[in-house]
């Protein structure tokens, strides 16, 4: 099967050395790894926001050749740390931008989606973090990419704004059958991926999915990753034959421990 | 240095709380930080060390405290730490003596060597932004520290390294602490005394261990519990199990291992 994202000894200055990425379609992908592990040096390349050369090939075309009206349809990129740079005064008029039509279907769908409908009227510089981020997403997907790329977004949310987060990534790629690769230092964002990469100085120390990456909990700890506290318990735990298997669920653990 | 809040009404707030130099405090919920670092006269009450705050001595004793932000912003036009860290003294009219000097103690401070000193803001990472930010807030000597979201970006390596600076600060510069968060597994790692707001009050104050451990409570407005504290409370509640309230997960290990 050939892959939809392929990469093969991916190199960009010395952030990223000799990296094999492949991502098939319809995947959720997590990338993780410590400060300077060269996460978002990797959304950043495969957005073609740092430049490659016969490196990177989307849908078997390298991603050079895609012009940027051509790479806005299939790939939809929310940078955690770049800056927002609005044009409109609302958010209603900001995501009909690209639309132009106030009762499009899709402009209805994205506001459900991200429950916006109370913040249509809202200038988007006066957006708390949170819905702010949403907003970014959402102008991201409005003209349903075939990709989204998201770096390190969920990075001061709170569990519920996790949640909500990761409930509409999971919408995105069961609905909408998009390709999703995200970044994150938070291993408890990657429970429900399909594959996860961990990088670290630029190479990709582990992969696998979460269950097979997440409870070799040594290699975490020694690349300053902290294992989510379920896996850490579950994997500690089954160090002293108290369980056998690995259990998310704090409700079940507990009845599991004590019958 | 001890401060103490009474009744502060800013802003529909109804205060009273106290911090002091023997505890990193962690603030949680309503984000406060403009009414701690006194970014306008406050109405109600404020004493530092026993001594009130007045329309007099409000200046002096505002630029006794420092504000971290999350985010370093970079000045514009001005590329290197030197550049941006003299700005700073500038701008913020501090009486320095020798401001090279007190740039390079600074950075001394938090671990970061000379070599800083000419490195682009763009070339730093964001360990190294925070340590950089922390040596700026230094250079205003002050007596109160308040970090807003400081460990948050950080993996854990860069999480001990900052939480060491900060203990450093406390015992050996005499440092009052003050951490802003709403990742109440970092507050109950990093803390030993809380203030939960809500409402524009203070919902509950007291030991770490022992505020995030009324888990009924806090999850009935909706403050978030550490995972941790979780996992025993539903041990006690569900099991009857008498485990205790640990921060370290070998701790509960070896707890559970005794309780089954």
């Amino acid at each position: 099967m050939s892959f939809f994202i392929n990469a093969e000894g991916l190199k960009y200055s010395n952030l990223i050395n000799n990296i094999d990425f492949q991502v098939r379609k319809n995947e959720f992908i997590a990338i993780s790894g410590s400060n300077n592990s060269g996460k978002t040096t990797l959304i950043k390349v495969l957005s073609k926001k740092l430049p490659t050369k016969k490196s990177v090939l989307i849908n078997n075309k390298y991603i050079e050749e895609y012009n940027i009206i051509e790479l806005k349809k299939i790939i939809g990129t929310v940078i955690y740390s770049d800056n927002n740079i609005y044009r409109e005064k609302t958010v209603e008029e900001e995501l009909l931008y690209l639309l132009q039509d106030k009762n499009n279907k899709r402009y209805n769908e994205i506001v459900k989606l991200f429950k916006l409908n109370k913040y249509k009227e809202v200038n988007p510089n006066d957006l708390d973090e949170f819905t702010n981020i949403k907003l970014r997403i959402a102008k991201e997907i409005i003209l349903k990419p075939k990709i989204l790329l998201l770096d390190d977004i969920c990075l001061k949310m709170t569990k519920k704004e996790k949640e909500e987060i990761l409930d509409i990534i999971e919408y995105l790629k069961k609905e909408e059958k998009m390709t999703i690769i995200m970044s994150t230092q938070n291993l408890e964002d990657t429970l429900n991926c399909d594959y996860i990469y961990i990088l670290s100085k630029g190479n990709v120390e582990l992969e696998g999915t979460p269950m097979e990456v997440l409870e070799k909990d040594n290699i975490l700890n020694r690349l300053g990753l902290e294992v989510p506290f379920m896996i850490d318990l579950s994997v500690k735990l089954r160090d002293y034959d108290l369980i056998k298997d690995i259990e998310l669920d704090m409700d079940r653990m507990v009845d599991i421990l004590w019958k | 240095m001890e401060i103490k809040f009474k009744e502060i009404k800013n802003n529909k707030y109804n205060l009273t709380f106290s911090i002091n130099s023997k505890d990193i405090t962690g603030i949680t919920g309503d984000n406060i930080i403009d009414i701690i670092a006194l970014n306008y006269f406050p109405e109600g009450e404020v004493y530092i060390n026993d001594k009130k705050l007045l329309r007099t001595n409000y200046n002096t004793i505002k630029r006794k405290i420092s504000v971290v932000e999350s985010k370093f912003i970079k000045q514009p036009y001005l590329d290197t730490v030197i550049e941006n860290m003299e700005y700073i003294i500038l701008d913020k009219r501090l009486v320095v003596k020798d401001p090279k000097k007190k740039i390079e103690d600074s950075l001394k401070i938090v671990g970061l060597s000379k070599s800083y000193l000419n490195r682009t803001i763009n070339s730093l990472s964001k360990s190294e932004l925070r340590l950089i930010s922390i040596a700026i807030s230094l250079l205003s000597n002050p007596d109160i520290i308040i970090l807003d979201d400081i460990f948050t970006e950080l993996d854990i390596k860069y999480q001990k390294k900052i939480y060491m600076l900060l203990l450093k600060l406390k015992d050996s510069y005499k440092k009052t602490i003050i951490l802003h968060s709403n990742n109440s597994n970092i507050l109950y790692k990093y803390t030993n005394k809380m203030i939960f707001i809500k409402n524009q009050k203070v919902f509950l104050e007291g030991k770490t261990e022992e505020t995030y451990t009324r888990v009924n409570y806090l999850q009935r407005s909706r403050f978030e519990i550490p995972d941790i504290v979780l996992f025993t409370y539903l041990a006690k509640k569900k099991k009857n199990v008498n485990i205790s309230y640990h921060k370290d997960i070998r701790d509960i290990i070896k707890d559970i291992y005794k309780h089954i």
